[in-house]
């Protein structure tokens, strides 16, 4: 980039209105480092100007903000008694010092928002697949629920129809099923339609494309536990892992993998938060609240993903239905996750299933490592 | 021969009400099942006529059911039905041996099209089940001497070759050959190569 196209984008950020804030308190550093000697550092307060600058916007913003900053610092060397004094030493590094600060703290401070950023966009992610698996499911769900009583309809009309219209082969005279008739076929034509339309919604949503590539399957884990971390902290629950060693590459969605991965925790921690009130007592002998997440690669093939949690567990009368849309235990929530979870999981030929012991639930999330024919 | 019955795995009963109002319609039986648990425990495994299955069934799935048909050789024709048939599901399922796939609600005629081809199927290959049973059996009656002609007149040898390769008369083989051919109750070389064939088929 040659200096004058620099200059050129540095001279559009600094004739952002939003600029002008930061034009002024850099000003008013620059008049203090004016009335106070030369020999006091005061240019290093220009930091607090490029901390604004962070704060308000990032890249090429605070980059012009950094320049501005260190053009005044240097600036200021003209209104000193000129070199050749005796103090003109310590001017020069104290200028010297101040600009390396300011540059500093641009840098460090750009690569924090940047990294802010991305993991605000993660989260996004995260939020708009959870949405759109959640609606795909819904479609999915009221298509099967309600394709049921639109085949019997259909199917029972139809065959009175057909019955009707016998009799009417067999006695010609009698004309009295007349109005009957295209009544059923309006029956059977209707149900017919509202499947159809049942099935274009279905498609409709069905519309999310997935990316698949090769990811670390504990670099997945890694993610979602920390995306967990503060919520297992509020909910008091210890979070443990172990994860073995060696775990091959697997070729999934990684954010579809995650959000499996981070329904499971949640719903480990939410049945852990919803027995302690009643345990406070019994605490001394009552476990502490402890979710557990191991990954394992000891079968050929298959990378396994367990989380393990101490909780009340799934009552004998919800084994049944743990994975179908709707049923749920909680107060919040359509109780789709799990029904998500292993359709996400099938879609990557995995996987998602549980076991309970009188102490402990666990869900396996099994992979295979060999789909890379998919990519 | 007991009548061919239409055989029902599904969990809604609105579902099976119409299912056995279509039986009643065709004027065949229908055995409804709740779940493929319940028709596994039933002895309509090795029922004639056909098996229709929901894709979604509460515990074993409708695919799971079919993977547990053939590891019990069940012949029974099967149609699947789903309410929402997506290619990969009704591709899996027909390489699990179904018929065919119906996507929920199917009209009448499609239905009672495809009742009608699994139940011919089931027939026919019931029928080719059996011949080959009477034709084994026949096979079976005859003499280890008299099979070794019968081998090689299926291989298209003459009489005399027959004679030559045995190393006894033309005269005996002929005699062998009406007494095996009546055992056989077949009349005609053709018969006969048709007899070996059917008992030698799968």
């Amino acid at each position: 980039m040659s200096l004058g196209k620099s200059v050129g984008w540095l001279s559009v950020c600094w004739t952002d209105r939003r600029f002008l804030p930061l034009a002024l308190c850099a000003t008013v550093v620059f008049l203090l480092d004016v009335v106070l000697p030369l020999g006091v550092a005061s240019g290093v307060l220009h930091v607090a100007v490029v901390l604004l600058a962070l704060r308000i916007a990032s890249g090429r913003f605070v980059t012009a903000t950094a320049v501005l900053c260190s053009g005044l610092t240097m600036l200021d060397m003209v209104f000193s008694p000129g070199p050749g004094g005796t103090e003109w030493w310590k001017v020069i590094v104290n200028r010297g010092l101040s600009i390396l600060v300011i540059w500093v703290t641009a840098i460090l401070g750009q690569q924090r928002n940047r990294a802010a950023e991305a993991e605000r966009r993660h989260l996004t992610d995260l939020a708009h697949l959870s949405r759109v698996k959640t609606a795909e499911c819904l479609a999915g769900a009221l298509a099967h629920e309600l394709n049921q009583p639109l085949t019997a309809i259909a199917l029972q009309a139809e065959i009175v129809w057909r019955q009707l219209e016998n009799q009417q082969l067999e006695h010609p005279d009698h004309t009295n099923s007349d109005p009957l008739q295209p009544a059923l076929r309006e029956i059977v034509d209707q149900s017919h339609r509202a499947s159809g339309i049942l099935r274009s919604l279905r498609c409709l949503v069905r519309r999310t494309e997935s990316t698949r590539q090769a990811a670390s399957v504990s670099e997945v884990i890694e993610e979602s536990l920390r995306l967990i971390e503060p919520t297992a902290r509020e909910a008091h629950v210890e979070l443990r892992w172990r994860i073995g060693p060696q775990l091959p590459l697997v070729c999934v969605d990684r954010i579809q993998i995650e959000q499996v991965l981070l329904n499971l925790l949640q719903n480990a921690i939410d049945s852990l938060a919803r027995q302690q009130p009643n345990d406070v007592d019994s605490s001394s002998q009552q476990e502490s609240p402890i979710v557990e997440v191991s990954a394992k690669f000891d079968q050929p093939g298959w990378v396994r993903v367990t989380v393990c949690d101490n909780g009340p567990g799934i009552t004998a009368e919800n084994v049944g239905t743990v994975f179908e849309p709707f049923a749920t235990t909680k107060t919040h929530g359509l109780g789709l996750g799990l029904a998500i979870g292993r359709s996400i999981l099938e879609a990557h030929s995995g996987h998602l299933c549980f076991d309970r012991t009188a102490t402990k639930t666990t869900f396996h999330m099994d992979l295979p490592t060999d789909n890379f024919t998919v990519a | 021969m007991s009548n061919p019955t239409i055989l029902l795995v599904d969990d809604d009963a609105a579902v099976i009400r119409a299912l056995e109002s279509v039986g009643e319609w065709m004027k065949l039986p229908v055995r409804a099942f709740s779940s493929a648990e319940s028709f596994l425990a039933s002895d309509y495994l090795i029922a004639e006529g056909c098996l229709i299955i929901d894709i979604r069934l509460p515990g074993l799935s409708g695919l799971d059911l079919q993977n547990e048909l053939r590891d019990r050789s069940c012949a029974l024709p099967v149609i699947i039905i789903s309410g929402h048939a997506d290619v990969p599901l009704a591709v899996e399922a027909m390489t699990r041996g179904a018929l065919t796939v119906l996507e929920k609600p199917f009209s009448l005629d499609q239905l009672m099209k495809h009742i009608r081809q699994a139940i011919e199927l089931d027939r026919t290959r019931r029928e080719s089940s059996l011949s080959r049973k009477l034709a084994a059996d026949r096979l079976a009656r005859l003499t280890d001497r008299e099979r070794e002609v019968v081998d090689l007149i299926a291989q298209g040898l003459t009489n005399k070759e027959i004679a030559a390769e045995l190393k006894i008369t033309v005269r005996a083989i002929e005699d062998r050959r009406s007494r095996l051919m009546r055992r056989l109750e077949v009349g005609s070389v053709a018969e006969l190569i048709q007899t070996i064939e059917r008992a030698a088929a799968q």
